[in-house]
């Protein structure tokens, strides 16, 4: 078994160093924008996400030793091949993981953080969960334990992923080569799915390779006429990090309290993130509305667009 | 160890990351609404609901919009260089005190758990202002 380095620890100064760069870049050309409390906020959140993935490291890789030793189907070694495909594999589970971080309200509130940003720049990358664990993320990588990749091959190749996911948080880039767009996830395709424009909602959960969105239907290109507007559908009022890590999970318990049955309970639990008993505000509710609206309109395009800077 | 070693670094490059982003973009306290923008901002995240007026507070830093539905109103504030709206129904706006100028809203909604706003008096002396109030007042009353 090969010796494999921590790929996070030694990207966060070329992370730092990057965001120093943006800052500069927009600071000169007013193409990004950055703001004091909400870039500290972000990367508060981004310490706080390290620490917990230390907390919670042991448990996590603990679990997945034990899978691999008694549940393996396969023997795969450590060719290069196979950290090819064990990134592959990776990348399509982290598809499945980030899919249901927005349609399943008990997953939504631990991925709500990396979302909970209305800017979007090199710093939001940063702005992670704390709560991954107890939303049990790591149940979606348990499936490649049982095919046979090793705990620790997987735990590279994720931080692989997640390296690669920070350079896509920027407006600085506005698109890539045709090839590259059709392969990769990219800045537009990322500014998508941070975007709140109903018509964006909930598409673009790709981590390194955009080709499970288009494969599984959730594809939805950038159009230049319609600028994203990022965030979440009810923003932010707060830049404390502790109510932007658990606002949601408080959400929950206290939906949970005031159910009138069981069935009732969990939907507040597993529904979309929106589900009230009878209906409520789910983004397939909210695009549903905002097509008929469009409809009735006659047209493409949201009826108004305009800036979501607050100054005149 | 840990916090020598990973901990304090992180921290320290994160204040001076926090300190860049001020110096170079600002404390952006010196935003302001329009009513313009504030109509454009709600009508944008809820755009089913016809604005019949916007009322301004004497910072400029909120708006309480007057909406076509009875049982709601709007509300949209500067929150740093960008805004925050919310539709005030039965669910959401739990009380309503007003001390003079003073409006202050208490709303069930753990990122935004109140409201300060602060009026001058040909503002809180108009007939929106006086719609407005009584609709919150409704919306607020218990039942
Ligand atoms: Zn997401
Ligand atoms: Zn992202």
């Amino acid at each position: 078994m090969p010796e494999l380095v921590n790929p996070i620890q030694w990207a966060t100064p070329v992370f730092i160093l990057m965001i120093v760069a943006e800052m500069l870049y927009g600071w000169r050309t007013g193409r990004v924008r950055y703001e004091a409390r909400d870039t500290l906020t972000s990367l508060l959140m981004g310490v706080g996400s390290q620490v917990a993935g230390l907390m919670q490291k042991g448990v996590v890789l603990g679990l997945g030793y034990w899978v691999w030793t008694n549940w393996r189907v396969l023997d795969i070694g450590w060719q290069w091949w196979a950290f090819v495909i064990a990134f592959i594999a990776e990348d399509l589970a982290y598809y499945c993981v980030h899919r249901a971080g927005h349609r399943i309200r008990w997953f939504w509130a631990a991925h709500v953080i990396h979302h909970s940003s209305q800017h979007y720049n090199l710093s939001t990358a940063l702005r992670q969960t704390w709560t991954g664990f107890i939303a049990l993320n790591f149940a979606f990588r348990l499936p490649l334990f049982v095919i046979g990749f090793h705990p620790l091959m997987i735990a590279f190749v994720g931080a692989l992923n997640l390296i690669y996911q920070f350079w896509i948080h920027t407006e600085a880039i506005v698109r890539l080569p045709a090839w590259f767009e059709a392969v990769f996830n990219t800045p537009s395709h990322h500014r998508v799915h941070h975007a709140v424009n109903p018509r964006y909602l909930d598409s673009n959960y790709a981590g390194t390779l955009i080709v499970w969105d288009r494969l599984f239907g959730t594809f939805v290109r950038e159009d230049p006429a319609e600028p994203c507007r990022y965030g979440i559908v009810k923003q932010l009022g707060t830049f404390n990090p502790l109510k932007v890590a658990f606002h949601e999970w408080i959400g929950i318990l206290r939906d949970v309290a005031k159910a009138r049955s069981w069935r009732e309970a969990w939907g507040h639990v597993w529904k979309p993130p929106g589900w009230r008993p009878g209906g409520g505000m789910t983004s397939d509710e909210l695009k549903r509305r905002w097509q008929a609206r469009k409809e009735v309109a006659g047209g493409d395009h949201a009826p108004e667009q305009a800036s979501s800077v607050a100054a005149e | 160890m840990m916090l020598w070693t990973f901990f304090l670094p992180s921290l320290l490059a994160v204040a001076f990351l926090g300190w860049l982003a001020l110096r170079l973009y600002g404390p952006n306290r010196e935003n302001i609404l329009s009513e313009e923008a504030a109509r454009v901002a709600f009508q944008q995240d809820f755009f089913d609901d016809g604005v019949d007026a916007v009322l301004l507070d004497a910072p400029r830093r909120h708006a309480l919009l007057l909406l076509d539905d009875q049982e709601a109103a709007g509300l949209v504030l500067v929150f740093g260089d960008k805004l925050v709206t919310r539709r005030l129904g039965k669910d959401l706006l739990n009380t309503i005190e007003i001390d003079g100028k003073r409006w202050h809203l208490g709303l069930d909604d753990l990122v935004l758990p109140s409201v300060t706003l602060i009026f001058d008096e040909n503002t809180t002396g108009s007939a929106v202002a006086d719609e407005l109030r009584g609709r919150l007042e409704e919306i607020a009353a218990p039942g």
